[in-house]
């Protein structure tokens, strides 16, 4: 194998940069701040990573521009896929972790300061890998780093003794849908012999492809949280930190959801095989939809509720996901539907965990609904941003949240364009996705009630000072939604692959 | 960009309001007047405009917002928005002088209530389905915080009903939106297009038609308040703060309206023509289901709340007549129900209310004695929400019943008779019931002091709706000249 | 000029609701007055011309439904519009000193003078129905509340519903005509009906309007408690002129537009006409409270209107008389003359129940001796609607006589026996209030004042004129084609 060297490092530039500020702040915090006040030494661990995450940033929007590197397979011996595409998935994961660290700081949930935020970077890494890889094996690698990061972040809470016990869950849960995900992947590799996913042959509709791909559906919708692989994703998301249950919900989910259209490109050929997986698709996606939207009416927490919603999210997703072959000269593309809910969702959703973590765990509070009356009040630069996050997850236009539903339908339907009646193609899927999508503003509303309506005696109790860099990831994030429901075509664009 | 400014200036103006401290309601609500005698004026300068039956001021070109998706933002209106452009107008102007005394969150208040206005606005000048559909959620949301912070009792369970029923309706237009986006056809194939005048010149398949066209319909018609999708209707007005089921009986129930006949009606004529007679058929029973529960009613809000659904039943009926006389007078009754119905709202929700401190129908009495102008101006609003000749109710009914002689069956006629019998009754009954009964006569006498008189922003109002409703009710032609050339346009699709 | 006639009133009741209270009555009686003046000099101006169709105005109005703005004086409406013209100002006066929130009474009354002008003047439906229906509200508003009587809001809102429902009948009918013809004018419908299919429903559909208005029966109870709820200017204008826009309706609408119809509905209407005559009758001569005996003579007499014009749709060929002439002439003679008497009659009931403060005839007695001028007037129209030679209802009710009896023989026979019975319940009611001894309570009751005389004296100049020298007043009515 004949590597290039010089041009596998500008290629790997933007991950190196963020290895060496993990170990900058790991570092740091090991030798000078040794015995110095934990605030300070979460200050510095958090500049470190944040400059060498913008850095890493920085790089990898000058790869996605082709300003450095050019997209060259060779260059990693076609393990990795750089292109616009994916790339541009990297570098919002990139700016996703990058609206994480303010968070992460603020709290100081654990006396492991830098530990955290090497946790978080080492994630981002993990994420960054996962979508651009072209190897079956370096994929799954790629996302065991995901997890394992995870994994131990969750149960970085040590205020809450939940935390330890929903970690021991989520790896638990985890571990054995690794499991399943190898097998898949193992099976694929055994029916065709090959780990690169470019240059998988055509795929033949034998029973034990469709077990490969039945199992890599059970490994990948553990980490997408779908139904019925969903039961950690509540408790996680209630125990673990609320930065952390941000990150989970977002960036881990578009690593998934990334790999899952990637692994389902050679199947696009065989129409015999995708007739039985797209079967195994919509049945996932009606059960995700039903048990998420369903199981959120009942919540009363607030995280809870979102893992719920987070549930119903990947059902919708999987909509979109039925059309993973759609030619991408059509006007609506299943894969680029599917990356653009996901990413759109993921910034709603980090940006709901955010807001929460800005205001219930500084409280002290368990983030329960009524905890958040009258925030309006108190805080309604907050509850706007709250407000457009969660309507964005609704479905409401003018918010990014509803094009990319809209979207993923299209998609769906154009999968099958010939469908004339309801009960041909997807029109029934859209018609319960729709459905379930007035349900879900039934729970949606309840929580914007507490922060827009209610008026709480103790108004004035909630005054929380919030910082500078919590302000700007915030309503960047709100801003990104907004300006994404507005004008999505330049992303669009990018996420054409 | 005429057009178009009534949206900018309605999203300028809840901006500016939202951003006004709420303890400066008194400047705030003439920021509040100024957005919304401004949105008006811009309608009336689109009334001056308007030379024919095609759309005017079209703004925007195929395919510039998302071309990947084939989206366009394209606006522009016809004679069939026109009217609703100028009643929303007139109802923002007179949503903000009937909360002239609006203090508590007035800034949030303004805010959402011209977000909502903005959105109504926008369906009406969409020329994509996307952005109309867009608007016409825009229009939803702000509905669920107006009845849920400022509402009545019940506000809360109100303001959910109703924003999940529109959303249910919502739901099911955009089903229909989007197989109108893969099933409209050309000569060269599927057109995949959202925008309206790309997509009037193809067609969908007839057998197509069918299924979809009740999907859209009664998607839009949720919102029009058809039975028995109606119960939002007569809980979210009760519940809502004066400005809010003004706008919703006067406006917002229109946009389901407009959209029945704008999308449904407009792409879809052969599935509209195979469902004429069962939309007939629904239209008077909401009519006289609408007349007939107002009948039973002891709050005075649910009287006009049902009457509401009653007279949007005229509406439904113009549709189903899918000819150019009921069109009109669909259209006509839009208007005028958007008047008359805003008008009722405000007396008794504002006028009368703040007056009494109730609504109960029992605990009023004989208020002809006690507050004898409003009593008039009530009666002389109730005369025109029963449709007395010289009133624009009269002249939309006049219409919508020659239309439905012309192409709907007799029965169906007799029927909207038998609904016009009850509406008379309803309303006298009513009417007798809070203004002219005489007290039981076991009741201890109370003071009878005679309430204080309207005041200068409520006068103002009532008179421009009540004047509007008479303009039209004797010169309907203002309306109808712009209304018909664009209805004929259309229709000709069903000419074939 | 019909115009300004029509809409004075309508001025003078926006006026009356913009100035003090104390210029109301004023303001009214000024408008009825501009209305009255301007349709004397019309109908004399009319009179002395040869053109039919001297004062006609016609716009276009709303093109859409090719709707125009036509009124004009005609044979057919001269003489009722007369009638209300000159009732317009004697019930304003009657009502001087009306002292109960003045600014809505009068104001209401203007209202109802100008649908009731309008009616009679408006040639198409369109127009004709807005004032149809102007017409009707401030009724109900008097009624409900400027009665008397404990139960006048069921009165009135039965008297609502029942006019409603006729209107809306007929509103349906009209559209179904205009969706046929494409017209709303009356006189293009002239044509243009005859030579298309009309069913029979909407003939019975625009019939039930003017039926519940006239009232036949058995539409009819809503009459009685009405008149007897109804303060006494009211009733004048309920009685004298607003159950004459039911008999106009007939000659304006059933007679030229549904010539056919009404020949083959005659048998039918004269059946009604007849049994509405009798049952009038029947109920007055059970009836001891005088309003409602005069409502169920009211009932009685204008059905006889109705009798001559279904006496219009039998085939009178081969007569020696011209029947259908004369019977329309006496139905709108009989308009003229009951309008006069039966005001005339209301008014007076009216004055004795305010000076005894009861109506019931049973309670009086010899009032002949203690008010010699009330008993003289109260007598005089009492016979004009017997129908007593030399006065009014005598010409009329002949007229209408001697038409319907060359085509309908028997039941103009049956029906003079309604007349009998008119008779009876009439003479009884002058016997038992004006004869006999006189009542203890009842001694002092003073005579008619100068005020009260001076009203009556227009109606009673015009009985006897219309009786002696009927001819003037038929001149117009020979005008109809």
């Amino acid at each position: 194998m004949d590597l290039d060297f010089q041009k596998l490092l500008l290629t790997l530039l933007p991950d190196l940069v963020v290895v060496v500020a993990l170990f900058a702040a790991l570092g740091v915090d090991y030798s000078r701040l040794r015995g110095a006040a934990l605030a300070k030494r979460y200050e510095t661990a958090y500049r470190i990573s944040a400059l060498g995450l913008f850095a890493g940033l920085v790089m990898a929007v000058l790869q996605a521009c082709g300003k450095m590197c050019v997209m060259d397979a060779a260059a990693t011996a076609g393990q990795l896929k750089l292109t616009t595409n994916t790339l541009t998935l990297k570098t919002a994961l990139f700016a996703l972790a990058l609206a994480v660290l303010p968070l992460a700081k603020r709290d100081l949930v654990t006396t492991h300061a830098s530990e955290y935020f090497a946790l978080i970077l080492l994630a981002t890494l993990g994420m960054g890998f996962v979508v651009t890889s072209q190897n079956l094996l370096g994929a799954f690698v790629a996302l065991e780093l995901v997890s394992l990061s995870l994994y131990a972040m969750t149960a970085l809470n040590q205020s809450r003794a939940a935390s330890g016990e929903a970690a021991l869950k989520y790896l638990t849960f985890g571990a054995v849908s690794s499991g399943f995900l190898l097998f898949g992947l193992s099976y694929l590799y055994g029916a065709t012999g090959e780990l690169n996913l470019a240059n998988l042959p055509q795929l033949e509709s034998t029973s034990l492809l469709i077990a490969a791909y039945l199992l890599i559906f059970v490994g990948l919708g553990f980490k997408l949280a779908l139904a019925p692989f969903h039961l950690w994703a509540p408790d996680v998301y209630q125990a673990a930190p609320t930065p952390v249950a941000g990150w989970i919900g977002s960036g881990s989910k578009i690593a998934a959801a990334a790999l899952l259209l990637v692994l389902l490109q050679p199947v696009a050929n065989s129409p015999e095989l995708k007739k039985a997986l797209v079967l195994a698709l919509a049945a996932l996606a009606v059960a995700s939809m039903l048990v998420g939207n369903l199981g959120a009416l009942r919540q009363t927490n607030l995280k809870r509720l979102l893992a719920y919603s987070a549930i119903a999210n990947a059902g919708y997703l999987l909509v979109g996901v039925l059309a993973f072959d759609s030619p991408i000269t059509d006007k609506a593309n299943g894969n680029q539907s599917v990356l653009f809910y996901i990413l759109v969702y993921s910034i709603a959703s980090l940006g709901a965990f955010a807001v929460i973590s800005v205001l219930a765990d500084r409280l002290g509070r368990d983030a329960e609904i009524s905890d958040f009356n009258g925030c309006w009040k108190a805080i309604p630069g907050l509850s706007i941003a709250f407000m457009i996050f969660l309507l964005s997850m609704a479905g409401i236009p003018p918010l990014a949240g509803f094009l990319g539903k809209f979207y993923l339908f299209l998609a769906a339907i154009s999968a099958l364009p010939e469908a004339a009646s309801l009960d041909q193609g997807f029109y029934w899927l859209i018609a319960f996705a729709l459905m379930m999508s007035v349900v879900s503003l039934y729970y949606y509303l309840r929580v914007l009630k507490a922060f827009l309506v209610v008026t709480d005696e103790d108004g004035e109790a909630k005054q929380v000072p919030v910082g500078i860099a919590d302000r700007i990831s915030i309503f960047a994030l709100a801003a990104i939604i907004v300006a994404l429901g507005l004008w999505p075509e330049p992303l669009l664009g990018l996420l054409q692959n | 960009m005429t057009a178009l400014l009534t949206v900018i200036l309605s999203f300028i103006g809840a901006l500016l309001c939202g951003f006004m401290p709420a303890s400066a309601h008194q400047r705030i609500r003439w920021v509040a007047l100024a957005t919304a005698v401004a949105g008006f004026a811009v309608s009336m300068v689109c009334y001056f405009d308007i030379t024919d039956g095609k759309f005017q001021h079209i703004l925007g070109e195929a395919e510039n917002w998302i071309p990947t998706l084939g989206i366009s933002f394209i606006t522009g209106y016809d004679g069939i928005s026109l009217p609703l452009l100028l009643v929303t107008g007139l109802v923002a102007i007179c949503g903000v002088l009937f909360s002239w005394d609006l203090d508590n969150r007035a800034n949030q208040f303004y805010a959402y209530y011209f977000a909502l206005i903005g959105g109504v606005y926008g369906v009406f000048l969409s020329l994509d389905l996307f952005l109309l559909f867009v608007f016409y959620e825009i229009a939803v949301v702000p509905k669920y915080f107006l009845i849920a912070i400022w509402g009545g009792v019940r506000r809360q369970f109100a303001a959910m009903k109703l924003v999940l029923y529109s959303f249910g309706g919502s739901a099911l237009v955009l089903l229909g939106i989007i197989a109108i986006f893969f099933l409209t056809k050309d000569a060269d194939g599927a057109i995949k297009s959202f925008n309206l005048l790309e997509l009037q010149k193809g067609e969908v398949a007839a057998e197509a038609q069918t299924w979809i066209f009740p999907l859209l319909f009664l998607g839009f018609a949720i919102l029009a308040g058809m039975w028995p999708f109606h119960t939002w209707a007569p809980t979210g007005h009760v519940a809502a703060p004066t400005a809010t089921s003004m706008l919703l009986a006067g406006v917002v129930m229109k946009l389901g309206a407009y959209g029945c006949l704008r999308v449904a009606v407009g792409l879809l004529p052969e599935g509209a023509q195979e469902w004429a007679t069962c939309i007939g058929i629904f239209a008077i029973i909401n009519i006289v289901y609408g007349a007939f529960v107002a009948l039973k009613q002891d709050d005075f809000k649910f009287v006009i709340g049902y009457s509401s659904v009653s007279h949007m039943g005229f509406v439904l009926l113009g549709l189903a007549t899918l000819n150019e006389i009921g069109l009109t007078g669909a259209v006509l009754q839009m208007f005028s129900h958007g008047v008359i119905g805003a008008l009722l709202f405000a007396i008794v929700g504002t006028v009368i209310y703040t007056r009494t401190k109730t609504r109960m129908l029992d605990e009023l009495h004989h208020l002809i004695d006690r507050m004898p102008g409003i009593a008039w101006v009530f009666v002389a609003a109730a005369l025109a929400s029963m449709g007395l000749p010289g009133f624009s109710g009269f002249i939309s009914e006049l219409y919508v019943l020659i239309g439905v002689w012309e192409s709907l069956s007799g029965w169906i006629l007799i029927g909207a008779g038998f609904g016009i019998l009850m509406t008379f009754g309803y309303t006298l009954v009513k009417i007798h019931e809070a203004f002219f009964r005489e007290r039981k006569t076991g009741d201890a006498p109370k003071v009878e002091t005679p309430y204080p008189a309207m005041t200068i922003p409520e006068k103002v109002g009532i008179t421009i709706l009540l004047g509007a409703s008479l303009l039209i009710g004797i010169c309907p032609w203002i309306l109808t000249d712009k209304i018909t050339p664009s209805l004929e346009l259309l229709l000709k699709p069903f000419a074939n | 000029m019909i115009t300004t006639m029509t809409l004075a009133p309508l001025v003078a009741a926006i006026l009356i609701l913009a100035m003090p209270a104390q210029r109301a009555r004023a303001l009214a009686l000024i408008g009825a007055l501009v209305s009255f003046a301007l349709t004397a000099w019309m109908l004399i101006e009319f009179k002395s011309s040869t053109n039919d169709f001297l004062f006609r105005e016609s716009y276009e109005w709303i093109r859409d439904l090719k709707v125009h703005y036509l009124v004009r004086l005609d044979g057919t409406n001269a003489l009722v519009l007369f009638l209300a013209a000159l009732l317009a100002p004697i019930v304003v006066w009657i009502s001087w000193g009306h002292s109960d929130r003045p600014k809505t009474y009068f104001a209401l009354l203007s209202l109802q003078f100008t649908g009731l002008f309008g009616t009679f003047t408006a040639l198409n439906f369109f127009h004709w129905f807005i004032y149809w229906e102007l017409a009707l509200v401030p009724a109900f508003f008097l009624i409900k509340l400027f009665g008397k009587s404990e139960d006048r809001h069921k009165a009135a809102i039965n008297f609502f519903l029942f006019t409603v429902l006729g209107s809306v009948a007929m509103l349906l009918g009209f559209l179904f005509l205009y969706q046929e013809t494409g017209s709303f004018s009356f006189i293009d419908l002239q044509d243009k009906v005859e030579s298309s299919e009309v069913s029979s429903l909407i003939f019975v559909a625009i019939l039930a309007g003017l039926w519940v208005k006239v009232p036949l029966a058995p539409l009819h109870i809503w009459q009685a408690p009405a008149y007897a709820a109804a303060p006494t200017p009211v009733v004048i204008l309920l009685t004298g002129v607003m159950s004459k826009m039911g008999v106009y309706g007939f000659l304006r609408l059933i007679v030229p537009i549904f010539p056919n119809q009404l020949e083959q509905h005659a048998d039918m209407l004269l059946g009604f006409a007849l049994l509405t005559i009798l049952w009038g009758a029947f109920l007055a001569l059970r009836q001891t409270d005088l309003k409602k005996l005069l409502a169920f003579s009211s009932l009685n007499h204008v059905a006889y209107c109705v009798l001559g014009i279904a006496a219009l749709g039998v085939a009178a060929e081969g007569l020696k008389v011209d029947a259908h002439e004369l019977a329309k002439q006496g139905v709108i003679l009989q308009m003229f003359a009951h309008g006069l008497s039966a005001a005339g009659l209301f008014y007076l009931v009216g004055l004795l129940e305010q000076r005894t403060g009861t109506r019931d005839r049973d309670t009086f007695g010899g009032l002949c001796s203690v008010t010699p001028r009330f008993a003289a007037v109260f007598y005089i129209l009492t016979f004009c609607s017997l129908g007593l030679p030399f006065l009014a209802g005598f010409a009329a009710e002949f007229l209408i006589f001697s038409g319907s009896f060359a085509v309908a023989p028997k039941v103009t026979a049956v029906a003079t026996m309604g007349l009998l019975a008119t008779a009876v319940f009439l003479l009884t009611m002058l016997q038992r209030v004006f004869t006999g001894p006189v009542k203890e309570k009842h001694q002092s009751m003073s005579d008619l004042t100068r005020n009260e005389i001076l009203i009556l004296i227009p109606i009673l100049i015009l009985v006897f004129w219309a009786g002696i020298y009927p001819k003037t007043w038929l001149a117009f009515s020979q005008l109809i084609p």
